[in-house]
Parts: C-alpha cells; structure tokens; sequence
C-alpha cells in the first residue's frame, strides 16, 4: 500500500477538510462501509457533520487508534482521557457529537457522549433545554405524575 | 436520517457556541441516554412530557423478534418468551398471551425488583344494558384493565376493570356523536387522558 492510500480526506458539511490515516477514519462504520461499497476515491464527503464536530470526532478517534494500534497507553489512561474530553463540552455540542456518533456508527464515542449527557443532566429544565422538547403537561397534570413519583424527588 | 437531513438543512455553515439544537432529537437516541440514567432520573423524567411519561416506566421493543421489556427504574431488560404467531396478530400490549388467555404483568414492586402476576382477565366483556362487546385494549397507571368499543353512536363507554374487586366501572362520555354509528379506535394514553376528564 502506498502512503497516499492510508490517507484519507474526510469533509464536513461546512466544506472543511481533513486528512486523517485511513485507520483512523475506518472506527466509523460508516466510512469503513463507504470505501468498502462506493470506491469514492479518498475524499468522503460527510453530509450531517459540520466542521468543528468532526475534528472532535477525529480528536477521539485518532486518540483509540494510536491505543488499540500499539497498546502504549493503559486502559485506565484512556478512560482519563475520555473523561476530560467530554468534560468541558458544552450541551449542544454533546448534542451534535452524539448525532455525528450515530451517524457516522462509532459504538464507543455515542456511549461515551451519552454517557456523558445522563451524567451531566440534573434537572427536567436542562433536559427541556438540550432536547428542545416543550413540557405539554399542563401545571396539575405535572404535579399529579410528579406526586405519583413522589420517591424520585427526594435527594 | 430523516431527522439528520432536516438538521442539516437548519444547521448554519457554522454552528454557533450556544446555539440550541433546533431539530427534535431521535428517539432511539433519547432512550441511548435514559439508559444511562440513574433509576431516581428516569422516573423524575417522566415530567418532562407526556410523550416521555408515555415511554419511560417501561419500554417494549417487538422489532428484533423477541419482545424485550425494559424497566428504566432498575435499567434491566427483560426478555420474554417469543409470541406465538406474528407480531401483527396478537394485542401489542405488556405482556398478553392470547393464546393461554393470560395476562402477565411485569411490576415494579416496592423493593422495585421485578415480580410477575399471572391474572385471568376476559378478552371480551358483554354489557347487558348497553348490549355491546367490549374488547380489551391496554392497562392504566393503577393497573386496571381498559375495554373500549369498536365505535359509538351518542355517547362513548369505556370500561375500566379491578382485577382485584374483580369488578367493572363503566365511564360514559356524553354528546360525543349525534346517532350514527362512528367507527372508533382507541389508543391507550388517549384513555388514560379521558379518564381525568
């Protein structure tokens, strides 16, 4: 193989590309099934993630090739790094991380931002926030299923 | 993908910092959370809305063969048993059995562990006064057992079943139609809302 073939461009919906080792990029299925199927050449076009998502995707999966590649790295250490990866990201980009996780069908890095999320998420409000859902309760149909649930509330 | 493309018809070029997120977020996506949620989030999640009270104390999922229930309180999946026939011709509600006529109710019981009752519960119930069949349609909150009718002419029954009095309650709802007969198909969170009507 030559060293142009274990390159491969990766480009986001906003147009920005990136060059990333082949072994990288194939952690998504996603692209593994796209230059198994389509032969596109090297550039993958990646129509659902915007460009400042997909170099934190690419940040991630850089980080666990070069760990599964040489095993350097303990498991413990990774699980660190993990952690502070996900630790200043604010909702919406858990958000779109998780979407591109699943778009881009990378097992580890959707249970890693969901994970993420349940921890992060306290209150009903902030899952009305990062879900951009209304609460159609009215106020005494909440306090009735919030009654009937009583044991959840205390802390 | 549906929900992806119209995001990425909304997303801007570049997405700004704060920016909320505009498209509704899928809902295998959602339960990927819920999962990970401790068992007193999940339950106080319910008042996020009524769709999220409508799947979160338990979850069935018929799509991959075997009926899989999930109790969110506890985050366990249960299996169960494959029906017998296909998935089109039995009652999608937890856990009936046409077959044997049973109804197995998987509750979360005080110790919130799992437990199974095996109650017998008619499939249909005759009405003398209204002479009409009821069939069985799903469960309240409570545990009741709900039996509506295949349509209605002026007012709409519905009958709610104790299956620990072992004794039928019938609610009416007046000034529904006006005489003819109306086809009517009955979802069991509708009921649950008309009941506290």
């Amino acid at each position: 193989m030559s060293k142009s073939e274990k390159k491969i461009v990766l480009k986001s919906l906003d147009n920005e590309a990136f060059e990333v080792e082949k072994a990288v990029a194939l952690q998504s299925q996603t692209i593994w099934v796209m230059c198994e199927d389509k032969c596109v050449g090297n550039e993958i076009p990646l129509e659902n993630v915007t460009g400042q998502i997909l170099a934190k995707v690419i940040d991630y999966c850089k980080k666990h090739a070069v760990v599964d590649g040489d095993g350097d790295e303990s498991s413990e250490e990774l699980k660190n790094w993990d952690t502070e990866f996900t630790k200043n990201m604010d909702q919406s980009t858990l958000f779109n991380m998780i979407l591109a996780a699943n778009y881009l069908n990378i097992k580890s890095l959707l249970n890693l931002t969901c994970q993420a999320v349940a921890d992060k998420t306290k209150t009903i409000d902030e899952f009305h926030t990062f879900l951009n859902i209304e609460n159609n309760f009215t106020p005494e149909e909440e306090a009735q299923i919030c009654q009937e649930n009583l044991w959840a509330f205390d802390d | 993908m549906e929900q992806q493309e119209e995001k990425k018809r909304k997303i801007p070029r570049k997405t700004p910092k704060q920016s909320k997120p505009t498209s509704s977020f899928p809902l295998d996506l959602t339960s990927e959370i819920l999962l990970r949620l401790p068992a007193k989030s999940v339950v106080r999640f319910r008042c996020v809305s009524k769709f999220w009270s409508s799947i979160t104390p338990i979850h069935v999922s018929p799509s991959s063969g075997n009926p899989i229930i999930w109790n969110p309180s506890m985050r366990q999946f249960l299996p169960l048993p494959k029906p017998e026939g296909r998935w089109d011709d039995i009652k999608c509600c937890l856990g009936y059995d046409p077959i044997e006529d049973k109804h197995k109710i998987l509750e979360d019981a005080e110790k919130h562990e799992w437990s199974c009752k095996h109650l017998h519960a008619p499939f249909q119930h005759y009405d003398p006064s209204l002479e009409a069949h009821f069939h069985f349609n799903g469960f309240t909150h409570a545990g009741g057992f709900v039996y509506v009718l295949n349509g209605f002419y002026k007012s709409l029954y519905i009958l709610f079943y104790d299956p620990e009095k072992n004794s039928f309650r019938k609610v009416e709802f007046k000034g529904v139609g006006d005489g003819r007969f109306y086809p009517l198909h009955t979802f069991q969170n509708h009921i649950e809302t008309l009941k506290s009507l």
